[in-house]
């Protein structure tokens, strides 16, 4: 008897031990499966606004934190300047900023951007240690396992961590799960010390990224459905008290949210709450002093009156302008029509895009059937934190839905569904609760409260069975369990016999193994292109760097002036700013749709209102992106029309979407090519010589599957200094005027030496 | 000399008659057009060939906006029902009397002759006709640009019309009567299912059914569904054909047949993590356990194969 206590102790250290070096190692896969990109290209800061983050990483560490918050950065929206310091979530930066530094403190004296091109992955593992604790604080240990395995690798999230990937998702999903994983725990414990972690995460969830409006949201509602659930209780007060002030002041800090939480509907709710609670608490105080009947009528008269005073006051508060009403982004979240009526800029922008099914399920392959089982699972028992998963379950899959890009909240609450699920189902087939049970009870006391030890987070469930090993783990350990197993099953209970146990964890295990290939496929297909540098494949199946667009800004960095003013699409403004060191007219921070408008506008105008727009702005170097002549179809010519809606939104009587198509209502760029195209710059710029790369008029564009326009372009205003290796990127140089005062045109036409005359002619034309 | 300097006198006169001999026919024609206008109730004349001839008789003074449809329930053409409303819409929301336009409604069923005449292939389409213009090349609404909506149409009407006039739509006061009575009602039946139906208000069980069932469509694309408003299925080569490849598109039927199958697995997964507990009897239980399990593997098999019809590079099946 002392023998089988003392090996069941073992068992439990053990236990533990094997719990954590499981997670240990699901957390290194997570960090790993993100380095494909690092060894496919090199270590590179990927994408657009990754650049913007590199760059003001740089300026905190260059120039120190104080400078930083009171950036005014001449180089980006000339000549208007940006207020980075105030209009940026600088919790990345410093994040990045607070490690270089203790890194440097400690001699290791590594480069800043390898800390920003590793960050992203190493919060990936720290995000699978949040969610196992979240699961294992809502489930149990072996949920959490699962669910934290699932994360680790769940291409959903892998999207946007991937190495390189150095943007605010990277490591604000892990601050999400953390503050959830601490605001359960504060629910469950009533202690304010968790609910001050709660708002210290939240803090620093709102100084990383505007998804903090989610927490803001979620768990008010929270709080809200369990006191219409009637399960008030004190532990609840104060750990919403706590966060809520804690929280709010602490989020006031970060200069770009400001006063918006005392102003903006999106916090209302979270205020509403706060509120509400207060009034509960003081009913249940005064229900100490009353008789049952009386304080129930009090409390629903109460109730009603205070949510109708609530709602109204709300309602002409923002009638009367007093709280901001909706952002547009959010707007379009509930009026899915809104966006695309209203903000052209937002609906331009893929992400904005509802979700088709195929994304969910190349997301998240075959945890999609499980989440709801997992949500059924929370709902079986109920507790004030299964709430919370559900609650959590059913907003992230709605908001998901309507926008592709919040797959990525909605991932991890899939990935704690579905380790509940599996744990479940693992719990029926690999080893018997009730067999174990009985194998207790024959034994002696201690034993029964050692194991009811090892059960500390559900107290309630006796029949779960706790078995903290990952599924490949599990089924090295069926052998070992089962021969205690098959004892029991002599003693007429409901387990499977071993045959059935091993047909369904084979199984289960085959899923997670495709699982596994699912995700590292598509990790390695559709999310670790760092898309600056392009790959393909040759014939024989090598691979073919494509590498146009460093070689191009590496040429503005090397030969341009030091103040050369850059004109491009607003795309590549983060890049430029940050590859070139140039100064740039608009960029991937939206900020000033005017200025937008009149970059399109220039690009969308002949040469001769082209050039006085140009002058006025000061513009040096003109850049496009030509994907024509390898088949790059995110090129500039593809994105011309957005840039023409956009600025029509601005300058009607200037630009005019329909002139830019031809006859026939189509946008070509072959012979039938609309004559306002073809005499925009944007459109010159794109195909000028592109002719004189093909023999005998043969120039094909390989992304528009046309021919291009036969004639030669004349390109008068501008002359071309640099297109990259494939064409990809073509820099222009504006032309200074002419030192006798012609028009450019002319003076081309009069060095080209045609005769004076017919130019006259043809301008009267 | 002479006889031109007396034409110079008489061609004014002659001119005044001749307008004067035009001026009455346009008067019995636009009393006439009036007329048709009276009979509907909204502001368009519904043409037939005899109407349509009448209306756009050279010389005429006025706009015409013709809306080209096809409103039978025989021509399945969806667009055209959705038009409708919009196109009257901005008819109705023409209000200068003294500046003349018309609005007109031609149906297929009714002048398939004009449109062989007007060479239209397709509807609807909503045409233009200059004042003093023949029958002859009319100019085009570019409806897959603008889509169906009145605003942009209405834009259309005011640039080539030259009038200025603002898109009114009748206030739909039904419609805030019928969402108060809505709310309403909604709000008695809760307080009234509080009352006496409080076990199924506060029963764990429904609330899971709704939670689980919101969380299903969202998981399988209805939200796509009901923001794209994709066609119901496509048909290619004469077969009808129920997913269509590429990744950001899908038909309607799709998501509910990736519903149901998604339905399955939940349950086989439901089945086997939980109900098959309760099973007493050991033969069943071990059958149970192949069927949900053959299920399960048997759909998602079938997802990863519909998943392969959507993106051609998936590399990875199961059972087919």
């Amino acid at each position: 008897m002392a023998v089988s206590a003392v090996s069941l102790q073992h068992l439990k250290k053990s236990k533990d031990l094997l719990c954590i070096v499981i997670l240990a190692l699901i957390a290194i896969l997570a960090f790993i499966s993100r380095l494909l990109s690092v060894i496919r290209f090199e270590s590179v800061i990927h994408e657009f606004d990754p650049w913007f983050n590199y760059r003001a990483t740089q300026y905190l560490v260059n120039e120190g934190f104080y400078k930083f918050l009171t950036w005014f950065d001449q180089v980006s929206w000339y000549p208007l300047g940006r207020v980075v310091g105030g209009t940026l979530y600088p919790g990345i930066m410093i994040t990045s900023g607070v490690i270089y530094k203790v890194l440097h403190f400690f001699n290791f004296n590594i480069d800043i951007r390898h800390i920003c091109v590793f960050l992203g992955p190493v919060f990936s593992g720290l995000t699978a240690i949040a969610t196992y604790l979240l699961t294992s604080e809502v489930c149990t240990k072996s949920s959490g396992l699962f669910a934290a395995a699932f994360v680790a690798i769940a291409p959903g999230y892998i999207s946007r961590s991937v190495a390189g990937s150095y943007d605010n998702e990277a490591i604000s999903i892990f601050l999400l799960m953390i503050t959830f994983y601490f605001w359960v725990k504060s629910v469950k414990t009533g202690s304010s010390f968790w609910a001050a972690c709660t708002a210290l995460f939240y803090f620093y969830m709102v100084s990383a990224w505007g998804g903090y409006i989610f927490i803001i949201n979620l768990i008010p509602l929270h709080v809200f459905v369990l006191l219409l659930m009637g399960r008030y209780s004190k532990r609840l007060y104060v750990a919403y008290s706590t966060f809520y002030v804690l929280g709010t002041i602490g989020s006031m800090q970060i200069p770009f949210v400001g006063f918006q939480p005392a102003t903006t509907a999106e916090h209302m709710a979270a205020l509403g709450t706060f509120g509400l609670l207060q009034i509960v608490a003081f009913l249940h105080f005064c229900r100490t002093y009353l008789s049952s009947d009386s304080f129930k009528t009090l409390l629903k008269r109460f109730l009603i009156i205070i949510s109708i005073i609530g709602i109204s006051g709300f309602a002409i508060l923002q009638k009367t302008g007093i709280i901001d009403p909706w952002t547009g982004r959010l707007y379009s979240l509930f009026d899915t029509g809104y966006a695309k009526k209203h903000i052209p800029i937002i609906a331009s922008v893929s992400e904005h895009q509802p979700t088709a099914w195929p994304s969910f399920f190349f997301d998240l392959h075959i945890l999609v059937p499980l989440f709801p089982v997992g949500i059924y699972f929370a709902f079986k028992k109920l507790t004030d934190e299964s709430v919370f998963i559900i609650l959590y379950g059913i907003t992230a899959s709605y908001f998901a839905g309507v926008m592709v890009r919040l797959m990525l909240t909605l991932t991890p609450i899939v990935c704690v569904a579905a380790g509940i699920a599996m744990s479940y189902l693992f719990d029926n087939f690999l080893l018997s609760s009730k067999s174990k049970t009985t194998v207790i009870k024959v034994e002696e006391s201690e034993d029964i409260v050692s194991s009811a030890e090892s059960l500390p987070e559900s107290p309630a469930s006796p029949k779960m069975g706790s078995s903290p090993t990952s599924p490949k783990m599990k089924s090295k350990k069926t052998e070992n369990k089962s021969s205690i197993l098959t004892k029991e099953n002599e003693t007429k209970d409901n387990t499977p016999t071993i045959e059935l146990k091993l047909i369904v964890t084979l199984s289960m295990l085959l899923i997670f193994c495709m699982y596994v290939w699912h995700c590292t496929w598509v990790t390695s297909n559709a999310y670790s292109s760092p898309s600056i540098v392009l790959a393909s494949r040759n014939r024989d199946g090598s691979q073919h760097i494509i590498d146009d667009f460093r070689e191009a800004y590496y040429w503005l960095r090397q030969n341009s002036a030091e103040d050369a003013k850059i004109m491009s699409w607003w795309d590549y403004g983060y890049q430029l700013a940050g590859m070139t060191n140039r100064t740039t007219l608009v960029d991937n921070n939206t900020w000033n749709n005017t200025h937008i408008a009149t970059v399109g506008r220039m690009l969308a105008s002949n040469e001769e209102n082209a050039y006085v727009l140009l002058r006025r702005h000061d513009v040096d170097y003109a850049l496009v992106m030509f994907g024509g002549a390898i088949g790059y179809s995110g090129d500039d010519i593809n994105k011309f029309l957005w840039m023409i809606r956009i600025s029509e939104g601005v300058y009607p009587e200037q630009v005019k979407e329909e002139n830019f198509y031809n006859s026939r209502g189509e946008y070509r760029v072959d012979d039938s090519v609309s004559p306002t195209l073809r005499d925009s710059i944007m459109y010159k710029m794109s195909y000028y010589r592109f002719k004189d790369l093909y023999p005998n008029n043969q120039a094909y564009d390989r992304v528009r599957g046309t021919p291009v326009y036969s004639k030669p372009i004349q390109l008068s205003i501008m002359d071309e200094v640099y297109s990259s290796e494939n064409l990809l990127v073509r820099i222009y140089k504006i032309k200074k005027p002419d030192n006798i005062g012609r028009s450019l045109q002319s003076a081309a036409i009069f060095n080209s030496g045609r005769r004076r005359k017919r130019n006259r002619k043809s301008r009267k034309d | 000399m002479k006889i031109i300097n007396s034409l110079k006198y008489i061609i004014p006169f002659l001119l005044i008659f001749v307008l004067n001999a035009f001026a009455l026919s346009n008067e019995e024609k636009s009393k006439k057009l009036d007329e048709l206008l009276a009979k509907s109730r909204d502001n368009f004349i519904n043409l037939n060939e005899k109407y349509f001839d009448l209306l756009l008789t050279t010389p005429r003074d006025y706009h015409t906006i013709v809306l080209a449809t096809a409103t039978s329930p025989q021509i399945k053409c969806e667009p055209c029902r959705e038009l409708l409303p919009e196109f009257l819409a901005v008819a109705n929301s023409w209000n200068q009397k003294d500046k003349r336009v018309y609005f007109a409604i031609i149906d297929y069923q009714n002048g398939r002759n004009i449109f062989k005449k007007l060479k239209i292939q397709n509807v609807p389409n909503v045409l233009y006709f200059k004042p003093d213009q023949g029958t002859v090349n009319p100019e085009f609404y570019d409806l897959p640009r603008h889509g169906l909506g009145a605003e942009e149409l209405i834009k259309f009407v005011i640039k080539k019309t030259g009038f200025e006039f603002e898109l009114q739509r009748p206030t739909d006061y039904t419609q805030y009567i019928y969402n108060g009575m809505i709310i309403i009602t909604v709000i008695v039946c809760i307080l009234y299912a509080l009352k006496y139906f409080k076990e199924i208000v506060v029963n764990k069980r429904n609330w899971m059914i709704l939670t689980v069932s919101v969380i299903f469509l969202m998981i399988s694309g209805f939200m796509w569904v009901h923001i794209r408003h994709p066609p119901n299925n496509g048909v290619s080569k004469s077969k009808v054909e129920f997913f269509v490849s590429g990744f950001q598109q899908q038909y309607g039927v799709e998501s509910q047949i990736i519903l149901v199958i998604y339905v399955l697995i939940a349950f086989s997964i439901l089945y086997l993590s939980e109900k098959v507990k309760d099973v007493k009897n050991e033969h069943i239980r071990r059958i149970s356990i192949y069927i949900a399990l053959s299920v399960f593997f048997i759909c998602f098999s079938l997802i990863l194969r519909i998943f392969f019809i959507k993106s051609q590079a998936y590399p990875f099946k199961l059972l087919f």
